[in-house]
């Protein structure tokens, strides 16, 4: 099993703009069910639901490094999806659509009021939460793991592949010997929280 | 509202000039459309099928950890020898069909600005270690390997013992600066990689072990070891690359849409939007939906190596692009056509920002002003 299902959608966001292709792999195992399902759901086709998630992940990967500001992937990915989806829907023929027939009667007997933009953020936020809670089991745990978020310091050991209690002591170490031979060293060091 | 309002509304909202209102309506309409309709039940056998289908499309790279082998370490190291710097600079400028001009000058050789940045190498995304101001020797260890700085701009993996680490893999991303000199990476098999100003190169050592497959971006020549067991393959924008053993460059710039693929020996497989099989001379050019592959002037791509930059017919785009990397530079085009000019000629790495744009303001129709860090091209 590889280590990256424990990374949070954060990590992977940053390893990603970094171009960790094992975290592009991850964020695609993490979303693409999801996605596909929500795609098919909406456009009713198999083909045209790959071809949406297909062409989202190629860019995902095109554009790690300029266009991903997001600080939320899931909302990242959902709103590229219905971006897309959204194309497709108007570019379709007028005649025989019942996508513009639907958008019609829900025009007429609109009355929401609330237009502010967090409000939509929270409603998309619930959304994409009620689209996992009806995933199937072993998707949904894949999703879960990830959000028990960092690793502890067990598992960082394991990772150093040394005792837990020798993690600190041994970084301590490298940053010595480094120090001692060189004279303008410069190491960032940083471990998130886990440390 | 009438349905042709309603394809209106989409396309503004997609534009993304639809007012508050209409953007809330469209967006909660989307939540709640088919969600209920029997249309939309699809098996899950199906859907996980499908996601296989993508994912072969991809070509993703999945991390391999757990199995242990036994391999021979090979120890011996190949200095670079990399051609002294040239003080000449020569362009010819092409402008489509109006005039043909050419400027020749002669340079002291002195060197590019250099970036306070640094060439760095990066474990797991948290620990980040400055590969300049280290000193030579092992500088990192862990997986079982250990990273050896053999000197000023060179790097090599080495296995430590005879066993692989405890199956977990780390990653490792070595990156080097805007304005820096190649970088060369000796990796555990014997493959040298050298990476060009402003590129990464990104490998797990035990997964490499494994399996021989490195990601970068930016430029990059290999010179890949031969192993006909264990194929070698390299992930670059839209492109998985796989060879035996072969040399080839690879540029692929995140500036850019499109990856190129240039191979000088061997023979290697391009996997994209469609598959293909280069042979040496020939260049593979891909983007998010093309693959085309033609024939390569071969020198002009791999002159980087010897510190030159030669362009023939190259877009004055594509050559302010090399030097924001080598002279650690951002360039803005005040007048926008001036981009598409094309323009060729060399640049040697020696020479000054300065004088390589009175060289290029030389051939005409185009002026640069350097303010600082930036060039403003009019």
């Amino acid at each position: 099993m590889t280590r990256y299902n424990r990374y949070s959608d954060e990590e992977l966001l940053k390893m990603l703009k970094a171009s960790d292709h094992y975290a592009y792999t991850e964020i695609y195992n993490r979303y693409h069910y999801m996605l596909l399902q929500h795609a098919y759901t909406k456009l009713g086709d198999e083909e045209q639901a790959k071809d949406v998630v297909q062409e989202l992940f190629v860019n995902l990967w095109l554009r790690r490094e300029n266009e991903m500001n997001a600080a939320n992937l899931a909302g990242y990915l959902y709103k590229a999806t219905r971006n897309k989806i959204l194309d497709i829907f108007a570019h379709q023929k007028v005649r025989e659509n019942h996508v513009q027939a639907s958008l019609n009667d829900f025009a007429s007997n609109y009355s929401y009021a609330d237009t502010d933009h967090l409000v939509l953020e929270k409603e998309l936020s619930a959304y994409i939460e009620r689209q996992v809670q009806a995933l199937p089991r072993k998707m949904r745990e894949i999703y879960e793991l990830s959000r028990k978020g960092h690793y502890s310091h067990r598992e960082i050991a394991e990772m150093l592949n040394t005792s837990e209690a020798n993690v600190s002591k041994q970084m301590t170490n490298a940053i010595r010997i480094l120090r001692k031979k060189t004279d303008t060293f410069i190491i960032i060091y940083f471990i998130y929280n886990s440390l | 509202m009438q349905r042709p309002e309603i394809k209106d509304l989409l396309k503004r909202y997609l534009a993304g000039t639809c007012t508050l209102a209409e953007r809330a309506l469209v967006e909660r309409w989307y939540m709640q459309f088919n969600e209920d309709s029997k249309d939309k039940d699809i098996s899950e056998e199906r859907l996980i099928e499908m996601g296989k289908e993508i994912r072969n499309a991809l070509s993703l790279q999945e991390a391999v950890v757990g199995t242990r082998r036994r391999w021979l370490v090979r120890t011996a190291i190949a200095a670079a020898v990399f051609a002294s710097l040239l003080g000449t600079i020569f362009f010819t400028v092409y402008f489509p069909a109006v005039n043909r001009q050419t400027a020749r000058v002669t340079l002291d050789t002195i060197a590019p600005i250099h970036s306070l940045r640094h060439n760095t190498l990066t474990i797991n995304g948290r620990l980040q270690i400055d590969l300049d101001s280290a000193g030579d020797g092992v500088i990192a260890d862990g997986d079982g390997f250990e990273v050896v700085k053999l000197g000023p701009g060179r790097l090599m993996y080495r296995r430590k013992g005879k066993d692989l680490g405890k199956g977990e893999r780390l990653s490792h991303m070595i990156s080097t600066p805007k304005g820096s000199n190649q970088y060369e990476i000796k990796l555990s098999d014997d493959t040298k990689v050298w990476l060009g100003a402003a590129s990464t190169l990104i490998l797990s050592p035990i997964d490499f072990a494994l399996k021989r497959s490195v990601s970068m971006s930016g430029e990059a020549y290999f010179e890949v070891f031969k192993d006909r067991g264990r194929p070698f393959s390299v992930h670059a924008g839209s492109q998985h690359i796989e060879v035996l053993g072969t040399h080839f460059n690879v540029e692929s710039y995140r500036e850019r849409q499109w990856t190129r693929t240039t191979l000088l020996e061997g023979a290697l497989r391009i996997k994209s939007v469609k598959s293909a099989i280069l042979r040496p001379g020939e260049q593979a050019e891909s983007d998010a939906r093309h693959l085309t592959v033609k024939k390569a002037d071969t020198d002009e791509v791999t002159a980087w190596r010897k510190d030159e930059y030669i362009f023939r017919n190259e877009r004055l785009s594509n050559v302010m692009l090399k030097l924001e990397r080598w002279y650690d530079i951002d360039v803005e085009y005040r007048t926008p056509d001036r981009a598409e000019i094309i323009l060729g000629g060399s640049i040697s790495r020696g020479d000054r920002l300065e004088d390589v744009l009175k060289v290029l303001g030389l051939t005409g129709n185009v002026n640069f002003r350097l303010e600082g860090k930036k060039v403003i091209v009019r």
